[in-house]
């Protein structure tokens, strides 16, 4: 008997052509027009560039552009682990209040200040931490809340009552606080990709690296996980060692990416969509790098979009995503109901 | 001497509501031999899926222990135990696009690596139960295009591909027509006398069961029974479990009449 096997390197090499292409294109676009000639020397460190030009690739263009590839590569891979545990489509990296807390930690930092008197400012260092200590505030209480329940779609409805309880705090702080400290607020709402430093760049990269070395444990599992808890605890898959292996790489590549760029919308409940239309498998070991790769595409042009500006102001990348994304996904959606003839 | 493949011994079942647990019944004792096909009778509600699911690990016994090859299935790692005892389950199976192969294959995960890679002994394995189940022909079909009948099918085969030496199934036939309910029952006892498999089957098909199976397996108001339909106590048992004014058990043709 011959079981045809799907082909996916065509796609995949495709795939990363597409990336090249577009992470120079990325490179490429800005405020500032720089040759393509000049930004080749800078690439292969050729003598004759100018410094100016130099400066702008290595310390600006460059981070944003890796950045954005870190941002799709984190976002994506995360909504597919949580879309996979949960079952549950509408499932995003998000779910487990990491988001929520981030915000709020921003907001008490940058509008609290009304209430608790003024907090010690440690330059672009701040708000990251501010970030971070609420997102590890609120997950590590959806955690606790977790930890006791059997029922994982309960998991799924507490994370959705922290969002609403944080933003209904959120609302309170923003009603008494200054014009100034709300738009601050706002401002770090739409979501940054050119605050990293390379120092900053690294440690997501090793974050990424290390959550990558924990995919691999999870690989079998999610696939038996298609099937539900019940057939997966069959095959023996440990459902409580599964989840505790995906919040802990979710919390650590949403929870990093959400300090350092904010609360990058809509990309981790896309991007697995996108990809499972694209490949037509629910196959994870061919899912998780294709969300990866999709993930750091759709950043990357969605971080170019931010550059056909209005004036010189670029546009926020949070409006961008959603606001070109929203339709390319219910379009993919229709046209593949379409062509089930369902 | 029978060759002992699972052993019961006082299990209380049931399950916990908060922080209590509600026994469904209790003092339940039996023994599964190998090779033999096992119906499990009762009426709904009655703990029929409760005690497979205990049987599997899923749930735990209130009292009591279940032993495979004298070993207590608690100290079994969830692994060891997916090598005993695979599992088709009544609950839908959520939306995704595996395929039929796909599914099949996910019964070889206990024993692939960490990537699911196949052998050359997996994939003998996987295409063993297709024929067996007759799904060759739907390999390439997605799970979520298939009928109710080749959807159970399928699982029976993933369950086979698991190459455990006992198989529970929960009512494996509800939803079917009379005709796949027929060759659901023909499938699994051929895999019982193939591959020498204990085959344990929750079902309310009466008749189908007092047919094909080498042992019944009642469970009634708490009170449970076990052994060949042909035995005294267990037909009186079946009669106060079924019997009523539109259905009697008559025990000269051995079946039930409507």
């Amino acid at each position: 008997m011959y079981i045809p096997q799907k082909k996916y390197y065509p796609v995949f090499i495709a795939l990363l052509v597409v990336l090249i292409i577009i992470a120079v294109f990325n490179i490429y676009t800005g405020s500032v027009n720089i040759p393509i000639k000049e930004i080749w020397n800078i690439i292969t460190n050729s003598p004759n560039t100018s410094e100016n030009y130099q400066y702008i690739i290595t310390e600006y263009r460059l981070p944003k552009t890796i950045t954005s590839i870190l941002v799709g590569i984190g976002l994506g891979i995360s909504g597919l682990m949580m879309q996979t545990f949960f079952r549950n489509p509408l499932a995003g990296p998000f779910v487990l209040g990491i988001s929520s807390g981030a915000s709020l930690g921003v907001a008490l930092f940058i509008m609290g200040g009304s209430f608790f008197g003024s907090l010690p400012y440690l330059y672009n260092f701040s708000i990251p931490l501010a970030a971070s200590l609420g997102s590890f505030l609120v997950l590590s209480i959806v955690m606790i809340t977790a930890r006791n329940i059997r029922n994982t779609m309960s998991i799924l409805i507490i994370g959705l009552m922290f969002g609403s309880f944080t933003s209904a705090i959120i609302s309170v702080l923003s009603y008494f606080s200054s014009a100034t400290e709300l738009q601050q607020y706002i401002f770090w709402s739409f979501g940054s990709l050119s605050n990293l430093q390379w120092s900053e760049l690294y440690l997501l990269i090793g974050i990424i690296a290390i959550s990558g070395v924990g995919l691999l444990f999870i690989i079998k599992p999610l696939d038996a996980l298609l099937l539900g808890e019940n057939y997966a605890t069959s095959l023996g898959i440990s459902i409580k060692k599964t989840q505790s292996i995906i919040f802990i790489i979710t919390s650590l590549l949403t929870g990093s990416i959400t300090a350092f760029v904010g609360p990058i919308a809509f990309i981790g409940l896309a991007i697995p969509h996108i990809t499972k239309l694209i490949f037509q498998t629910s196959n994870h070991k061919i899912l998780l790098p294709a969300v990866g790769i999709i993930g750091a595409i759709v950043m990357l042009i969605c971080d170019s979009l931010t550059h056909i500006s209005v004036g010189s102001k670029t546009l926020p990348i949070n409006a961008i995503t959603s606001i070109f994304g929203a339709p390319i996904v219910i379009w993919l959606l229709v046209s593949k109901s379409k062509k089930l003839g369902s | 001497m029978k060759n002992v493949v699972l052993k019961a011994t006082g299990l209380n079942i049931g399950y916990a509501v908060s922080k209590k647990s509600i026994s469904i019944c209790q003092q339940i004792n039996f023994e599964l031999y190998k090779g033999e096909l096992l119906c499990l009778l009762g009426r709904n509600g009655s703990g029929k899926s409760t005690l497979l699911k205990t049987i599997a690990k899923m749930l735990t016994p209130i009292e009591g222990r279940i032993e495979i090859n004298e070993k207590s299935i608690e100290t079994l790692a969830p692994k060891e135990l997916a090598k005993f005892i695979a599992v088709v389950l009544t609950e839908s199976i959520p939306e995704n696009s595996l395929t039929v192969y796909e599914t099949i294959a996910l019964g070889r995960q206990p024993y692939t690596n960490w990537l699911g890679k196949l052998s050359k002994s997996d994939i003998d394995i996987i295409e063993n139960s297709m024929l067996l189940t007759d799904t060759n022909n739907l390999a390439n079909k997605l799970i979520h295009q298939l009928s109710d009948g080749q959807l159970q099918r399928v699982m029976i085969a993933r369950a086979l591909t698991q190459d455990t030496p006992i198989i529970l199934l929960d009512e494996p036939t509800s939803h079917l027509d009379i005709h796949h309910k027929i060759n659901i029952f023909k499938i699994l006892s051929k895999i019982c006398k193939e591959t020498e498999k204990t085959v344990l089957i929750s079902t309310h098909e009466i008749n189908l069961a007092l047919k094909t199976s080498d042992r019944l397996l009642l469970i009634d108001q708490e009170k449970f029974s076990v052994g060949k339909s042909t035995n005294g106590v267990i037909q009186e048992n079946l009669m106060t479990i079924f019997n009523s004014d539109d259905i009697r058990y008559d025990s000269h043709s051995n079946q039930f009449i409507f």
